[in-house]
Formats: structure tokens, sequence, C-alpha cells
């Protein structure tokens, strides 16, 4: 009798929790016609699952007593992505790309890298051994008062045999580049650069470039960067580094 | 963090029962707007702050037994149905107690959720008849039986209640069963009550 119970046990509890195969199912509920001890063992059965559902009462409030206790995780603000969110969220990159591109453009534009790096040559060392009297010694003499383009206009008026050439190109060269003309700036420097006088030659190479930059030929510039680094001695080979890191500079980008 | 849940997504988590059913719990309990309405629509109408927690738990509890017993048929919110049975459940209270029959109010049902109250009558006599069946299969039997009801699995089983393998939990739960089982059998009454 115990065995036969156990074994309804098992056959009950298979049909209730539904893990009976369809011809299991079909044999347990033609038993339970049949036979009256399994009746009073699923009614039994089916009673204990019914009490057990009723105190599960006290184990839900027992649990909510619990978690009442706990304290609550505070509340990570989570912006709903709506399309308020999405909007202010470009306005807020774009702003941030303004900004970027604005400080980029101010700080690292080529007219802005220029004025870093340009120092204006002293017109009085230039003089030194040169010939006084001469139409580059009037030229500096206007300079020195201030008179640009009478200066410039004098220098122009050196010739190509005058001993003075060179040193007029190179003068012109820079009241050229602080006119802001600089394309013109180029042609000079490249004129004293075809003179291969070895007076000018490094100053040509640092000034040659930053003419390049005022006209924004960078590639230009790249090239007289590169030709002052394979010089360690060149004395604007710092000056070159420093120009090439600011040229590559993330800044640049915007 | 958080979890935030829809209500589809609670419903699915308290039919799942075990640690879904928690984690709702929780949510409702200390993140949703549920409890902080019904506190107060209970202290509004006389209940004091610890009228209105008993009343609020004892809405859930209610509310996830008629989630997982099926009789929750989606007709209104969960919000609205765990409202309305918090409702129903402080006037039953305080009407019982006669001291704020004015203040009765008409609440629409859409849900088949409440009983009468000589229905809840029987039902609290039964109870206690049970109370006094389980507290002879002892505590540990009662949990095993009670996660075990609430859909708990063998393996959150055995976290709670400390056994060393699910094997034994189950093992445990089988006899738990069977001694319930036995002790209703000694009273035909009940189980033709239970029974219906």
């Amino acid at each position: 009798m115990l065995m036969s119970k156990e074994i309804y046990f098992d056959r009950i509890e298979s049909y209730v929790e539904g893990t009976n195969s369809a011809e299991e199912k079909r044999e347990f509920e033609n038993d339970l016609e049949e036979n009256p001890d399994l009746q009073e063992e699923y009614q039994a059965y089916l009673a204990t699952k019914k009490a057990i559902d009723e105190f599960v009462k006290e184990e839900i409030l027992a649990k909510l007593d619990e978690i009442a206790q706990r304290k609550p995780v505070p509340e990570v603000k989570v912006l709903g992505l709506t399309r308020r969110t999405w909007a202010m969220a470009a306005g807020v990159l774009i702003l941030i790309g303004a900004l970027m591109f604005l400080y980029g453009h101010q700080e690292y534009s080529d007219d802005r890298l220029f004025a870093k790096q340009y120092e204006r040559p002293s017109w009085d060392s230039n003089r030194g051994d040169q010939p006084t009297n001469s139409t580059y010694d009037k030229a500096i003499s206007s300079l020195q008062n201030n008179e640009v383009e009478e200066a410039a206009d004098q220098l122009s008026k050196v010739g190509r045999d005058d001993e003075a050439y060179n040193v007029a190109l190179y003068v012109m060269a820079h009241l050229q580049l602080q006119a802001d003309a600089g394309e013109e700036a180029v042609e000079t420097f490249n004129a004293l650069k075809q003179q291969n006088d070895k007076r000018y030659q490094e100053n040509v190479d640092w000034f040659l470039a930053l003419a390049y930059l005022k006209v924004g030929e960078e590639s230009m510039v790249d090239q007289q960067i590169n030709t002052i680094l394979q010089n360690e001695q060149h004395p604007y080979y710092q000056d070159a580094l420093t120009l090439r890191s600011r040229l590559q500079s993330f800044w640049r980008r915007f | 963090m958080k979890r935030v849940f829809t209500e589809e997504e609670m419903i699915r988590g308290i039919q799942k029962g075990g640690s879904a059913l928690e984690e709702v719990l929780v949510f409702i309990y200390h993140y949703s707007p549920y409890r902080q309405s019904i506190l107060q629509f209970i202290q509004k109408r006389m209940g004091s702050r610890e009228d209105a927690e008993d009343i609020f738990q004892e809405g859930i509890s209610r509310m996830v037994i008629s989630i997982q017993k099926g009789k929750f048929e989606g007709k209104s919110t969960l919000r609205t149905y765990l409202t309305t049975i918090c409702k129903n459940l402080w006037f039953t209270q305080y009407t019982r107690s006669n001291r704020y029959a004015n203040i009765i109010e008409q609440i629409p049902v859409e849900e088949k959720f409440e009983m009468g109250p000589d229905e809840e009558l029987l039902l609290k006599e039964r109870s206690e008849g049970l109370q006094k069946i389980l507290a002879q299969v002892g505590e540990k039997c009662k949990k095993i039986l009670s996660l075990w009801a609430l859909h708990y699995s063998m393996r959150e089983i055995t976290q709670e209640v400390g056994y060393k393998s699910e094997g034994m939990t189950r093992k445990k739960k089988h006899q738990c069963f069977k001694a319930l089982m036995n002790k209703i059998k000694e009273q035909p009454d009940l189980i033709k009550e239970l029974l219906g």
C-alpha cells in the first residue's frame, strides 16, 4: 500500500507539473476515473498545493519587509533619448566643435603661426660694413625714420652689380613680409637664394619657410623645414622643429 | 544601478517568480511611484503611516498571488489594479472599525480580485487552520514550500535556505510536501474546503 501511494504521488506530481507525455497523461486520467485510491491521493495533493498557495502571502510579506529595510540605490539620472535630448546633445557638440574651430583657427592659423615665429631683423647689424652714401645706405636711413615706402623704393633701385644687392634683396624681402606681401616676399627670398650668398643662405632657408607660410603653401613650408632639419647645427633648427610641431597640431584640423 | 521596469516586464517578472519577482518587488517598493501615491491616498483618508504601509504591502502580496494564479486579466493597468486593491483593503478595514464610515468612496472594479466579507472571514479561519498544520511541519518546510509556490528555482531555494546542493533541496521539498499532505489528509473537511 505504501509503495502504491508513493507511485501515485510521483504520477500525480508528473501530471500536475505537466511533465507527462500525452500517452501517460491519458493513462493517468483513465486510472483516475477508475481508481478511488488514486482519486483520494489526487484530491489530497491538490488540497495541499492549494494550502501552500494560501500561505505564500506570508512569504511575500516577509520579502517586502526585507526589501523595505534596504536603502534604495540613489537614482542615476539617465536622460531619455528623446528628440529634444538628441537636439540638445547635437547643439552642445556643435558648440564644442565651433569653439574648437575658433580656437584652432585663431591660435594655429598660418598668420598666427607666422606671427609667433617671425622675428624682425635688426637693420643696424645689417648695415655694418656696407658702403655709406649708397642707395642701400639711404634706404636703411629711411627705415630708421620709419619711412618704409621710401626705403622700399630705394632698395628696389639697388642694381644687380651693386655690392649691396644681396643685402638689399634680403631687407626688401623682410619689408614685404612685414607688409603682408607674402608672394612678393617668396619671390624676393628665392631671388636671393639664387645668388648662393652663404651669408644669407641659412636665413633664407628659414624666412622663405615663413614666407611660404604667409601665402599658405604648406608643402613648400615643409620642404624648407626639412632642409633646415637636415642640419642640426642650422641656427634655425629649433625654430623649424617648433614650426613643424605647430603645423602638425591637432588644433590645425579645425 | 536600479533597473526600470515597464508594466509588461513587471507582470512577466511576477509570473516567473524567484529572483525576477524580487527585482519587481524592489522596483515597486523603492522606485515606482505606486507606493507614494497609495500611501498618500490612505494617509489623506485618516490612515496612519503604519496603516498605509501595511495596506500597501498587503496589496502587493494580493496582486502577486492574483497574477501568479492567472486571475489578473490585464483589463486595467497594473498600477490601477494595485491601487484599487489597496483602496478596497483600506475601506474594508475602516468600515469594519467604523471609524471613518463617512469617507467611503465607490471604487470602480475592473478586475475580479476582491472577496466579500464572508469569504474573507472563511479564508481567515481556514488560514488559521492551515497555520496550525504548518506549524507541525516546521519553519524550514514552510519556507521551502512557500518559495517553491512562488516559482523560485531549486537553485534559488537552495541559496535561500542554505542547503549544500539542489538535490538536497529537491529531496527536502518532496519530504515537506508529503508531510503536509499527510497532515491535510487527516482532515477531510479541510480538503473539501480547500478544493471548494
